[in-house]
């Protein structure tokens, strides 16, 4: 279960640590852009396109290691108080109810890029197709269910045999150790 | 059903879910479904899902909040932050108390290129909390100072709660930076009155370090040309208007990786932290704002924001009235909630109400920030409290609490000025036509 849990949590880190070079590589070119631009030099062709494309790929990568890291601005004040059995059921309730929200918003994001796709939409300036970028950032977008899955998975196991689930409340976002070596 | 009565329902309901552990993004994004749904149908409702997150995530402007995160984590892996406190200390750290002060202006410099008040908090804790300890600093001023100081990073622009309160307002950004710099000014002002009054009383709580000759100082401030750069290039490029806020922040970040690259001190290691640091925020933000977004949208539908004003109106209360029992409201709400998640959650009641009673809405923006600010280190949670414990275990919460007291006392003062004189935030923006 550990080794899963390591190879999950390497696994988004991975997808979360590709889709952020992309952001400093957005922003190494939206400085030579609007420094080219202050100083009448050359700029980069259709560049609000490209950030139009790629923005949402970047912000759909760090999803699914804030999913597994329980990355979420969380209210445990009841479960303290209440002990750690019922703490457990109640961090079941909450990974599940993540669930579901991501399962909906996956469904949603399909079905928005199938429009998006059969109509055609491109980008206003540079006329870039947005479809396959959009097919991009709902596969990440995907990843979410079975990794949360895997969350909710542990969370159950946790909450009915009462041991300590091996997917921690809140991780650190600083790069994991693997079990085989620690 | 009632619309009104489908949307106090719905708040309720959303309040319950948190309370049982739901991640505060997701019960906002679930009752606002569910909300809609009742109003005006599943298919509509369901279809939100999809309009309203991806709308989000390709936003530019909220692309600008990652790009300010990134900013902040270079800096911080860069050692940026620990130039502006040795900078600030070479000017007053022999002064009775002047490491404290140092700590303030190192929070009120680093929160000009972080933009985060846990990341300032956590970075000057691990700067200036040994320094002043090892300097027999009084343990409960040292930790108090960091602890409120830290709290200068959400309101010194650029301000990531600042940018999240235009966009969901719909309110300009340059403008809410400009609003923010004299109550920004102001608040290091009587932080740093409030360390002269704590000295005077207790001259042993912040004994006077050894006088840095003028030479070396100005060779420290040489060193720090950095982060001064860096504050200048982005607070400059915004206000001058040769940078978007966008472009001012991939420039911010460009230069902040640079800075740390040449320093060495850019390696495998620190870059994919730094990623995963910035991932991880802006994960967390994202998800509040989807979840926001899709209950702001229930909330107008259930047209609960427009009886609340109507009944507030009837109650014929001093609009001043109403502004202090708004922000007793975050006080207590600060205290218990997370912050930022606090003023996502009240913002489609509260600025409707804040507006429609005549405010201007980027002097409430800077209001809303400063009273999540002291939110921040208000007992039972205080977030920048428990930062500051979870970085130095040994210093007791009960310390913290006690040294943020005189600090906290501040700050409700400097709350009373900038709400009773309104042009303290104001005249900026207006002087600059942002408003």
């Amino acid at each position: 279960m550990q080794r899963t849990q390591y190879r999950l949590d390497r696994f988004t880190r991975h997808v979360a640590t590709l889709g952020f070079s992309g952001l400093v590589v957005i922003a190494f070119l939206t400085m030579i852009d609007a420094t080219g631009r202050w100083l009448n030099g050359p700029r980069i062709p259709g560049f609000g396109d490209i950030g139009e494309l790629v923005y949402p790929i970047v912000i759909a990568t760090c999803f699914p290691a804030g999913l597994l890291q329980g990355h979420n601005i969380t209210i445990r004040f009841l479960g303290k108080a209440a002990g750690p059995r019922i703490q457990s059921w109640l961090e079941l309730l909450g990974s599940t109810a993540v669930l579901i929200f991501f399962s909906l918003l996956v469904w949603q994001f399909v079905l928005l890029t199938m429009d998006l796709q059969a109509n055609n939409r491109t980008t206003g300036t540079v006329q870039i197709p947005v479809a396959a970028w959009w097919w991009i950032t709902t596969v990440i977008m995907a990843i979410c269910i079975p990794v949360q899955g895997w969350v909710v998975a542990n969370r159950a196991w946790s909450a009915i045999t009462g041991q300590a689930s091996v997917v921690p409340e809140q991780m650190t976002s600083e790069v994991a150790m693997n079990p085989d070596e620690a | 059903m009632d619309p009104i009565l489908t949307g106090f329902i719905g708040l309720g309901a959303m309040f319950l879910m948190i309370i049982l552990h739901i991640p505060i993004g997701i019960a906002m994004g679930l009752t606002g479904l569910v909300g809609v749904a009742t109003i005006i149908g599943w298919g509509p409702a369901v279809s939100l899902l999809g309009t309203e997150p991806s709308s989000a995530i390709a936003n530019e402007g909220l692309a600008v909040l990652a790009l300010f995160l990134l900013m902040g984590a270079f800096a911080g892996a860069g050692g940026l932050s620990a130039d502006i406190y040795r900078m600030a200390y070479s000017l007053v750290g022999h002064w009775r108390g002047g490491l404290c002060m140092a700590t303030v202006g190192g929070c009120a410099g680093f929160g000009a290129v972080c933009g985060s008040s846990v990341a300032t908090t956590a970075t000057m804790a691990r700067i200036a909390l040994p320094e002043m300890l090892s300097r027999g600093y009084r343990p409960t001023l040292a930790s108090g100072v960091i602890a409120a100081g830290g709290t200068l990073g959400m309101l010194i622009p650029p301000s990531v709660v600042m940018i999240l309160y235009g966009i969901l307002t719909e309110q300009f950004v340059i403008a809410l930076f400009a609003a923010a710099i004299i109550p920004g000014l102001l608040t290091v002002g009587f932080y740093f009155a409030t360390i002269a009054i704590y000295v005077r009383i207790s001259p042993d709580a912040g004994p006077a370090g050894p006088r840095v000759p003028w030479a070396e100082r100005l060779h420290i401030v040489g060193e720090s040309w950095r982060v001064i750069v860096l504050a200048i290039v982005v607070s400059g490029g915004i206000y001058s208007g040769v940078f978007t806020v966008t472009e001012a922040a991939a420039v911010g970040a460009s230069l902040a990786f640079i800075f740390t690259a040449l320093r060495c001190k850019m390696n495998r290691r620190s870059f994919l932290n730094c990623l995963g640091e910035t991932a991880a925020n802006t994960g967390l933000i994202f998800t509040i704002i989807i979840g926001a977004s899709i209950f702001s949208y229930f909330v107008t539908l259930s047209q609960l924001p427009g009886a609340l004003v109507h009944n507030i109106e009837a109650l014929n209360l001093h609009p001043l009235v109403v502004i202090l029992l708004l922000q007793i409201m975050y006080l207590i709400l600060g205290s218990i909630f997370d912050t930022v998640a606090a003023m996502v959650i009240t913002l489609p009641f509260v600025y409707p109400l804040v507006v429609g009673m005549g405010f201007d809405p980027i002097w409430w923006g800077v209001v809303n920030v400063m009273v999540m600010e002291i939110g921040m280190i208000t007992p039972p949670i205080g977030i920048n409290v428990f930062v500051l414990h979870g970085m130095a275990k040994d210093l007791p919460l009960k310390t913290i609490f006690t040294g943020i007291t005189p600090f906290f006392i501040a700050d409700i003062c400097r709350l009373a000025v900038v709400t009773l004189f309104p042009s303290l935030a104001l005249w900026l923006p207006a002087y600059w036509n942002l408003i």
